[in-house]
């Protein structure tokens, strides 16, 4: 519970990475409706909804800027997670800025819930132990043995946190227990796993692939889920030679760990030639695609300055590109996560394409 | 065969083929040379089986191909609307069109010719400079920072305006990395405005043209048009007495060379002056594209100046100290360096621009007293063509495509121009009072290639002297 029955919530600073939390902690009940949204004034987004500000279907909360008076009219205040994209000097920024502000909240006697902090069981409860035991138990064949869901995306920024909650919305409503790995380490908010942070760790290629194989088989066997959903970080396919995007190392390591029975791509483009990634994905990964989530994110690279930039879109706009771009012979459907018949297309599938799979009862 | 898209370069060391299409330099035998020559000059007819099949081995290596663009068109150009509506980067304000200075080159001191706007006694109010830190606070939620800067005339005749726009920015900016700077003769500088400017993290730059006989023969009090070198330099050593970390982090000065003087001459105060010994020095010569008076050069400059690059050239190949050149060489320099790190990643589109116009209104937008809008300050504000908007009723996107779409004024022949990848003709260049003009840039266009092809002869120099000596 983070402010109901009478206590009100401030949440700040309130960002794009926070509105799928948000959406998520309303729908729940976690949190009420009449939770104040403080974004800084230089981000400018005051007086926005907070859904439609970031593209997303409205929330029917304004965003305001002003901090301290809204201090005085809540009893609790959730420091939302940021981290710039780009410079690091506007996370520092906002560091700076938070910590008086944090400040200021516990003069004033607030109830101080920091989402910096939440961290999922990987790192304190299962990881370290699981180092241990990957060691000993890398001879072992190990096997994840629950149907598996992948999200990956074809860059940064192309909703694949939005499509974990989705699916695992859908799939719970359906009955079915599901586990589920963020890509963030706040995910644990929501009762998430994060994603292990070995993985991003000095230590060999092979060590991480039994670490994480490891690490998913003590998680089934701990929690029993129908499915377990993973939310891979990162991009999969390099941009260009300017922007890398890490060459899709990580998808390949959790690839290594173990395959999944069906795999959504979150990508931001509706020109690519989509049977080429496919097949990329097919050689390179060893799986294919079973859906594609169209992002409301496009990507720009300006070849005169060699810049790259991110813009949001309305997620109605998604809705008509993929209209327009629609290809019904193809074997991928193009979805659109903001759209809530999609989300419900989207579950059928994996729920049928599941029900191929050994002790998966549709 | 199809004319290939490149350009042919001889030295008194070799023949060259720069490859527009792979965007390198190649060098050829001289026999290769001449055919290729041959081929551009429309004579395939008269090339021998043996040539023939040279060119032939090019064309397999994945050079000499016939590529060019389809259309010329800014990449962006279809991207302004988010440009302007989302990622503004700062906004240049002028506090005022006065000042305290009549430099002779100064297109704002000149007489009635001049077809620029005229210092007057204006100041811009500061509800315009309110409105246009709101106009770009709301435009700029993708920007990762912005900076503000200040601009005259003089803007330190303003400073009271300075103290009030800066505050007011930091509360609506707050959240988002700022950065402000200052252009400035420096003469109005005090203990309690440098106190302010170093709290406040804001950058200057001063001007600052040489030693006081250059210096003075331009730049002069407005009141009884006598020589300002001896009251900048009081400022200068005021700097570097009580300020001197802040006069090496965040001062820099501008000097511009008047090509009619003694090239050494210009140097020699930021090669002697203690004070200002390690300082950021930017040199440039006189802009004199909205000036009545043009540039005349001396003959001594130009051999000075070729010495110059020949030190230039001997620190390159680290026989000679970088501090020994002059800050006007060393920008030349710099020049070759971004020319070196681009090098090779050019591709020709079937859809381009040539270099040149920056993200306009979005990179560096200039708000006049009145607060109307021009890409950067370094514009005729006279010309309507370059006044893209207003604070009040915002961008008028069809003046931003225009100059964002120079390249579209001469199409066919940028098309087939072999500088397509390293041109840098901005409109400001070819503004002629009332718009843009096609016999301004068809004119600028061969001043251009000439600019291109020595980069790429300096380039190729620095190979050959290389070579040689290794040999």
């Amino acid at each position: 519970m983070y402010g109901v029955g009478g206590e009100r919530t401030a949440v700040y600073p309130y960002n794009m990475d926070f509105t799928p939390i948000l959406r998520e902690l309303l729908r729940r009940g976690l949190l009420d409706t009449d939770v104040k949204l403080i974004s800084p004034p230089g981000w400018g987004v005051d007086g926005l909804d907070a859904g439609e500000a970031f593209g997303r279907p409205q929330l029917g909360i304004t965003i305001e800027s002003n901090l301290r008076s809204a201090l005085d009219s809540v009893q609790n205040l959730i420091v939302a997670p940021f981290i710039s994209t780009g410079t690091k000097e506007a996370t520092v920024l906002i560091d700076n800025l938070l910590d008086g502000h944090i400040h200021l909240a516990i003069s004033k006697g607030l109830n101080l819930i920091d989402f910096r902090k939440h961290r999922g069981m990987d790192s304190s409860e299962i990881s370290r132990p699981h180092r241990i035991y990957a060691e000993e138990r890398a001879k072992e064949d190990l096997r994840v043995d629950v149907p598996v869901v992948f999200i990956s995306g074809v860059m940064e920024q192309v909703n694949k946190f939005d499509t974990l909650i989705a699916i695992s919305n859908g799939l719970t409503q359906n009955g079915y227990k599901v586990c589920s790995i963020g890509a963030r380490q706040y995910c644990a908010a929501l009762g998430m796993h994060s994603f292990p942070s070995f993985m991003f760790e000095p230590i060999g290629e092979v060590t991480k692939i039994e670490y994480f194989k490891t690490f998913l088989v003590d998680v089934c066997k701990k929690e029993k889920p129908d499915v377990l959903a993973i939310c891979i970080p990162g991009a999969s396919v390099k941009f260009n030679n300017d922007f890398p995007n890490g060459y899709g190392i990580v998808n390949y390591l959790v690839s290594m760990s173990t395959t999944p029975d069906f795999s959504i791509v979150c990508t931001n483009s509706v020109e690519d030639d989509m049977s080429e990634l496919d097949d990329m994905y097919l050689h390179r990964f060893g799986y294919s695609i079973d859906c594609l989530v169209m992002s409301n994110t496009r990507v720009f690279y300006n070849h005169l300055e060699r810049e790259l930039s991110f813009e949001t879109i309305d997620y109605r706009e998604v809705d008509q590109l993929l209209q327009k771009t629609k290809k019904p012979d193809s074997r991928i459907p193009h979805l659109n996560i903001f759209n809530e018949e999609h989300v419900e297309i989207l579950t059928k599938q994996i729920v049928e394409k599941l029900g191929q799979t050994d002790g998966f009862v549709v | 065969m199809g004319t290939p898209f490149v350009h042919l370069l001889q030295t008194p060391y070799g023949y060259y083929l720069y490859d527009v299409n792979t965007d390198l330099i190649y060098g050829v035998e001289e026999h290769i040379y001449n055919a290729l020559r041959l081929l551009k000059d429309g004579k395939e007819a008269l090339l021998s089986e043996t040539e023939i099949g040279d060119i032939n081995k090019l064309r397999d290596q994945g050079l000499l191909e016939t590529k060019r663009p389809i259309r010329m068109k800014h990449p962006l150009s279809d991207r302004m609307g988010y440009y302007l509506s989302k990622k503004i980067e700062g906004i240049s304000l002028q506090v005022t069109q006065d000042c305290n200075f009549r430099c002779h080159y100064c297109p704002y001191s000149q007489g009635e010719n001049s077809s620029t706007r005229k210092h007057a006694k204006r100041s811009m109010p500061f509800e315009i400079a309110k409105k246009g830190i709101d106009f770009i606070q709301c435009r700029s939620r993708d920007a990762e920072k912005v900076r503000i800067s200040f601009y005259g005339g003089e803007p330190l005749l303003e400073f009271e305006l300075i103290r009030k726009i800066v505050s007011y920015s930091k509360n609506v900016f707050e959240g988002k990395p700022v950065s402000y700077n200052l252009t400035t003769n420096g003469s109005l500088l005090t203990r309690e405005k440098i106190d302010y400017f170093e709290e406040n993290g804001i950058q200057l730059a001063i001007s600052l043209d040489g030693p006081k006989e250059i210096h003075d023969a331009s730049r002069v009090l407005a009141e009884t048009g006598g020589g300002t070198f001896d009251t900048i330099m009081k400022k200068v050593l005021l700097l570097e007495k009580e300020y001197p970390r802040y006069l090496r982090n965040k001062v820099i000065f501008i000097s511009i060379i008047d090509p009619s003087r003694d090239f050494d001459c210009v140097n020699s105060l930021f090669f002697n002056h203690a004070a200002l010994k390690d300082v950021a020095v930017v040199t440039s010569v006189v802009d004199d594209s909205n000036s009545t008076e043009k540039n005349r050069l001396s003959p001594q400059f130009l051999i000075q100046q070729e010495y110059d690059a020949f030190k230039a050239f001997a620190t390159r190949l680290g026989w000679m100290e970088r501090d020994r050149l002059s800050s006007i060489t060393l920008h030349k320099m710099d020049n070759l360096v971004s020319f070196e790190r681009t090098y090779g990643t050019h591709s020709i589109y079937d859809e381009m621009s040539h270099g040149g116009p920056c993200i306009i209104g979005a990179g560096k937008l200039f708000m006049d007293v009145d607060g109307n809008f021009f890409p950067c300050e370094r514009v005729n504000e006279t010309n309507g063509a370059m006044r893209i908007g207003n604070v009040k009723d915002g961008f008028d996107m069809q003046k931003v495509d225009k100059l964002l779409n120079v390249c579209q004024l001469t199409e066919d022949m940028c098309k087939d121009c072999w500088a397509i990848n390293n041109c840098a003709i901005c409109p400001k260049n070819i503004d002629d009072e009332t718009g843009l003009s096609i016999e301004a840039k068809v004119a600028l266009c061969a001043d251009e290639k000439l600019r291109v092809e020595q980069l790429m002869r300096g380039y190729i120099a620095e190979k050959e002297i290389l070579e040689r000596c290794m040999a």
